[in-house]
């Protein structure tokens, strides 16, 4: 118990989520001189926040590194972020992270972090994504270890609740620690607290109640407080309050934490129907890498936020098995009973879907382009008939990573004000902000170096505010 | 259905240690960040689904270290509550009575570690005395000669017999181990792989590599104090055995008997290998007290009996030839003895096998890795 005086002791710089972003800017602006007080609002236990879960991080690099295979030019990057945002981006921001990413590899590893090559089964992410040994858990941990060696005071189970600002500068932050409300000055604060997906009563503002169906694939702990709280001072925003990123995950995952486990590979080689037992969408568009997130927006559309994949014993074997057992059946009425859909509907999709396809040969690592005729929505690869049994099932839901809506920033990583001026000594960085640079889709790896990049300017530019 | 709940929070040490440890790689399989850290992860990805001799060889693949739990984002208080180390530990605890010839002996001692090894020590002692009636340990020794206390001959024959029992159980269950783990795969062996698993084995390379964080204080955070342990003591128990192995020879070869001067080779040779035993053992004993991860992870009573009994002979041993020209020496050397040969019964029941079983695992696991391609984890 720290927290017992209602005013405590000025901090220089307070630095508000203990992710990878808010450790970046922590460690830079201690290591800069600065005093800084650093506030999770997770128990010791699961602090990390979403970056816990994280695997890698995409670096544009001239030469093989280390972990690395062959050259990833800064034009590549941004051409690959580009085609993902459909532009999307602030461009300006996103030059900058791009430039940055080499040097933040190498500042990681100065601070603790150890690289591996891309883990197996993480498909063409050999020359672009470096991985952390150990995952994101693993990659903290060093941080945290750095952070408290220069004298970082963090605190645990301390939510920060409110800015105090005067003439758009910060003065103070109020902020609760087992229920003891605190008001803690500061020359500069960071927001490094996320984005708002744990966030029940926001979530179902912008989704209605669908949201209820949505699992969080990260922390509980990302409520958005301090961007609310940005919003009350008016500060500029970016990004589409319904963007984020999600994905189609095992309907049997927890609420929140499930992280990569959850996931499924299964889709592209069998038919995924709502629970009427319809068919929505092209299951063989493209490669599942590559679809997999507007997955997660396509079931959220559905009753119930629910679909099922439907596979037979043909591609059993091709698919990684999820960390959830198949829901497995000897015939097709009999699968639909443990569903809980209309075992009719169910054979009759089937049926249909099966009448389309075509003889052709099926490739299960290539676009094979053995596609369906007459049947609406088509399936244009892998499309083989579901006729052997046993058959086999998967639930999906939506599983929301993170939302996009965030703060507007400049180069420094100053917050903007609706005019237009920055707030001098108000920063962000990490998920709260990645908005502007991922306006819409997602680049695998790209969250983390977002975090670590803007989280070091911030951390820069706030010591040099002092 | 059964895995998912499963999934949920569960108190691991009233499960089937095999139920757990499969549940537990599910995860990780289609997790697979700690691939890099060592054979266990490169080994589940060969699979898709785990049985037991399966789970048995990647339960003796893990050192230990601790790595993969500091990095798990499914710990416990996680809901998942994931803990690689533990499980598998409780799994070769459960393997070392399982796969002992005879099971049955490996079973009890499994039970009762502590008291059986103290009591086979004391009895050894007590027939070793009692054999020995004629000479009283009253008497004055005869300037540190053991034989006036426990006849040669009668020395021979006790360690001859617990050594030969030893070594024939040993073999025994060794092989029943190495034929369930084998009995699916059909690896290529080479001289290569081999060599690497030796290699790997001695060096204990995977207990030493991404823990170098931390110190014998720091009660949460792996460190490289158990793998220093590991080696004072390895290597200690090594030159004792060839301490004996000189004297031997000098006996049987050179015709020289004991006592043997403090500067002759055996006895050098003894005392190095007795202080190196003795502060690995020590320093295992003070981790397992200060760590509090070490006091959880279910071998408990059968790593301390092991340290502890290592630990009473090597202290005994040196005790002995300090103080063997005083009336301290008889009761000593009975103990000393007692203990030697009472260890030797109890090893192949012992967590002593645990090397054993490692080596085998690494044995497969570098044929295995020789020929294996890994097996693909789909997308993301
Ligand atoms: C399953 C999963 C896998 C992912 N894999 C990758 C990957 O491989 N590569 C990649 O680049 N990105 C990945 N991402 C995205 C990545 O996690 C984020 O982009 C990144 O971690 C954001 O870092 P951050 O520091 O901004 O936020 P976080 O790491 O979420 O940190 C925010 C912190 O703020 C704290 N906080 C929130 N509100 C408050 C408050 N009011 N007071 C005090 N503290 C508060 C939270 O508890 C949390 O600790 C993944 C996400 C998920 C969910
Ligand atoms: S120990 Fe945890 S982080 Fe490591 S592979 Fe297993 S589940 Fe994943
Ligand atoms: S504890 Fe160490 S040796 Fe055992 S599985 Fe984890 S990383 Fe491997």
């Amino acid at each position: 118990m720290t927290l017992t005086k209602s005013v405590q002791q000025k901090a220089d710089i307070i630095v508000v989520g203990a992710g990878h972003a808010g450790l970046c800017a922590a460690i830079t602006a201690a290591e800069s001189g600065a005093a800084v007080l650093l506030l999770e609002v997770s128990p010791k236990a699961m602090r990390g926040g979403n970056s816990r879960h994280t695997r890698n991080l995409r670096v544009a690099h001239q030469a093989p590194t280390a972990t690395l295979d062959g050259a990833y030019s800064e034009a590549e990057y941004l051409q690959d972020l580009l085609t993902v945002t459909s532009g999307n981006t602030n461009q300006a921001l996103a030059s900058i992270m791009i430039t940055e990413s080499e040097a933040l590899l190498t500042w990681l590893g100065a601070h603790g972090v150890t690289f591996q090559k891309a883990i197996s089964g993480s498909l063409n992410l050999e020359k672009t994504n470096a991985f952390f040994l150990g995952g994101g858990k693993a990659l903290l941990n060093s941080l945290y270890h750095r952070a408290e060696a220069l004298g970082v005071d963090i605190r645990y189970e301390t939510e920060v609740l409110q800015l105090k600002l005067c003439d758009d500068r910060f003065k103070a932050l109020s902020c609760d620690h087992r229920g003891q409300r605190t008001y803690i000055p500061a020359d500069a604060v960071i927001l490094t607290s996320g984005g708002f997906q744990a966030n029940e009563d926001w979530m179902r503002s912008i989704w209605g109640k669908a949201a209820d169906n949505f699992l969080i694939r990260g922390t509980p702990y990302n409520k958005g407080l301090p961007l609310k709280d940005m919003i009350r001072h008016k500060a500029r925003l970016t990004g589409d309050a319904k963007q984020c990123h999600a994905v189609a995950i095992d309907a049997r995952a927890p609420k929140y934490d499930g992280g990569i486990v959850s996931r499924l590979d299964c889709v592209s080689y069998g038919i995924v129907v709502n629970n009427k037992a319809l068919r929505f969408y092209d299951e063989g568009e493209d490669y599942w890498p590559k679809r997999y997130a507007i997955w997660g927006r396509l079931v959220a559309q559905q009753p119930e936020q629910i679909a099922f994949a439907i596979l037979d014993s043909k591609t059993v074997g091709l698919y990684m098995p999820s960390v959830y057992p198949p829901i497995v059946a000897n015939d097709i009425k009999t699968l639909a009973g443990l569903l809980d859909i209309d075992p009719f509907a169910l054979q009759a999709t089937i049926n249909h879907f099966n009448h389309s396809t075509c003889s052709g040969e099926f490739q299960a690592k290539t676009l094979d382009g053995l596609a369906t005729q007459n049947i609406e929505p088509r399936k244009s690869n892998w499309a083989l008939p579901l006729d052997t049994p046993p058959y086999i099932a998967f639930p999906l839901k939506p599983g929301i990573t993170f939302t996009y809506l965030g703060l507007e920033v400049n180069s420094t990583a100053n917050a903007i004000g609706q005019s237009g001026k920055p707030f001098p000594n108000i920063f962000a960085a990490g998920e709260i902000m990645a908005g502007n640079i991922l306006g819409q889709g997602y680049c695998a790896g790209t969250g983390m170096t977002i975090g670590g990049v803007f989280g070091r300017i911030a951390g820069r530019e706030a010591a040099a505010c002092l | 259905m059964n895995k998912i709940e499963n999934l949920l929070n569960i108190d691991v040490s009233s499960v089937d240690p095999s139920v757990e440890a499969d549940r537990t790689l599910t995860v990780c399989n289609a997790c697979r960040y700690c691939e890099g850290y060592c054979p266990v992860f490169k080994a589940i990805t060969y699979r898709r689904v785990f049985d037991n001799p399966d789970l048995d060889y990647l339960a003796n693949l893990c050192h230990q270290c601790g790595a993969c739990y500091q990095a798990c984002q499914y710990a416990p208080p996680h809901e998942f509550g994931i803990d690689v180390p533990k499980a598998l530990s409780l799994l070769r605890a459960e393997n070392y009575a399982r796969y002992a010839w005879p099971q049955r002996a490996g079973k009890l001692f499994q039970n009762n570690p502590t008291w059986l090894s103290l009591i086979t020590g004391l009895c050894l002692a007590l027939l070793m005395y009692l054999s020995n009636a004629s000479v009283s340990i009253d008497e004055t020794t005869d300037s540190g000669n053991f034989y006036s206390i426990i006849s040669h001959s009668v020395m021979v024959a006790f360690a001859g017999l617990t050594f030969a029992c030893a070594s024939i159980a040993l073999v025994l269950g060794m092989r029943r181990y190495w034929q369930a783990i084998t009995d699916k795969a059909t690896p290529s062996f080479s001289l290569a792989a081999l060599n690497k698993a030796v290699r790997a084995g001695l060096n204990l390379t995977h207990l030493s590599k991404h823990n170098q964080v931390g110190c014998p204080g720091d009660s949460e955070g792996p460190s490289p104090w158990k793998r220093y342990s590991h080696q004072l003591t390895l290597w200690g128990f090594l030159l004792c055995f060839v301490s004996t192995c000189t004297a031997t020879a000098y006996h049987y070869l050179l015709g020289i008997t004991a006592p043997y001067p403090y500067q002759s080779i055996p006895v050098l040779i003894g005392t190095l290998g007795g202080l190196m035993l003795l502060s690995g053992t020590s320093g295992f004993i003070y981790l397992k007290f200060n760590q509090r991860r070490a006091m959880q992870m279910g071998q408990l009573q059968l790593d301390l009996t092991l340290t502890t009994s290592l630990w009473l002979i090597a202290l005994s041993g040196l005790l002995l030839l300090v103080l063997r020209e005083t009336n301290a020496m008889p009761a000593l050397l009975l103990v000393h003895l007692g203990f030697v040969f009472g260890f030797f019964i109890t090893m192949p029941y012992s967590k002593m096998v645990h090397g054993l079983f490692r080596m085998l695992s690494l044995i497969l696991f570098y044929a295995e890795t020789e020929d294996a391609v890994g097996d693909p984890a789909g997308s993301e």
